[in-house]
């Protein structure tokens, strides 16, 4: 398989793990962009250690560290304004402010497990903490949410 | 460890991703490229002194295998003698071996030597405080003539001494240092 297939394939999660973090697009946009190109740089030392996933996402996690160093999360999170079309939709604007409104790990965790399918235990090698530290982040992330949602 | 259930977050992964890894590969082609092009010039500012360094001859090694004349001519003035070695053909200069001594003066002299008005840096000097011996790369005026000053300092008289070497009065052949030009 081929690298940029490879890439391909996770772009998708990439940009929505990056989307639903900072919360814009442009920005989101440019932090996937660069985890890829961190990515072929990387590529040589790859020896499938771990997943590929958990590979790129790693990637991911530091050019977001580096990019809220250079001052990335002090602009608030968008959230897309658009119109009404189905309850389901209301539904899911609702889900989406109610997301944007938490803290930056917050999100970050839930994104990782809940969102794209990690294990706990893998979002905490990705994400640098230990497992048990990660679930009880998302415990209270998910707690959170809930409040915010309103449920 | 919560009662209630986790809300379905999945929709949130559902999104319109842009095509960016085609411009991620450029961008790591160029950015390849940038950091290969700098390596490349570090390496050669670096480099290029080396290599200038291990394959140019010192000045000293230059008069001593250039063509030249060895000359042998003695100067003397207040105690200060100065000899002409040889003088060589290095191209766009003219190279000139002279030994300075200030074996007449009292006290404990130590020499300095001008030529042409100026220190010349003197790539290569070596000898006692007493006495220089000096190879120097000089452009020599089309008279042939070049001042030279020795400074005795510490002696107990002023300590300069000035001489008028005379390439053509020293039997040195012209071709050696007349160059097409020259000052």
């Amino acid at each position: 398989m081929e690298l940029e297939d490879v890439f391909r394939a996770f772009q998708r999660q990439v940009f929505a793990y990056f989307l639903r973090v900072v919360g814009n697009r442009a920005d989101a946009e440019e932090l996937t962009q660069e985890t890829f190109v961190r990515a072929c740089s990387a590529a040589i030392r790859f020896r499938g250690d771990s997943s590929v996933k958990t590979w790129i996402f790693g990637i991911a996690r530091r050019v977001l560290f580096e990019a809220s160093r250079a001052g990335l999360f002090e602009r608030p999170p968008e959230v897309e304004d658009r119109p009404a079309v189905s309850a389901d939709h209301d539904e899911r604007i609702d889900l989406e402010r109610a997301f944007a409104r938490l803290g930056v790990s917050d999100r970050e965790a839930l994104m990782l497990v809940d969102v794209l399918g990690f294990e706990p235990s893998e979002a905490a090698v990705t994400v640098g903490i230990k497992p048990e530290a990660m679930r009880v982040r998302l415990h209270r992330a998910r707690g959170r949410l809930q409040e915010a949602y309103g449920r | 460890m919560s009662a209630t259930p986790p809300l379905d977050l999945g929709s949130l992964g559902d999104v319109d991703s842009p095509e960016v890894v085609k411009q991620a590969l450029r961008t790591f082609r160029r950015r390849t490229l940038r950091s290969t092009i700098w390596v490349l010039v570090v390496a050669l500012m670096l480099g290029i002194p080396l290599v200038n360094q291990l394959f140019s001859k010192s000045t000293m090694e230059r008069i001593t295998t250039a063509d030249g004349y060895d000359a042998g001519t003695v100067y003397r003035s207040r105690g200060v003698t100065v000899v002409l070695i040889r003088v060589a053909d290095l191209g766009e200069r003219t190279g000139i071996h002279l030994v300075a001594t200030a074996d007449g003066v009292e006290g404990n002299p130590f020499v300095f030597v001008q030529i042409q008005n100026e220190y010349y840096p003197a790539t290569f000097r070596t000898g006692t405080d007493r006495m220089v011996e000096a190879w120097y790369e000089v452009t020599v005026p089309s008279d042939g003539k070049l001042n030279l000053r020795v400074e005795a300092h510490g002696g107990n008289e002023e300590p300069e001494r000035d001489f008028v070497i005379d390439l053509n009065a020293a039997g040195v052949p012209e071709r050696l240092w007349r160059k097409g030009g020259v000052r």
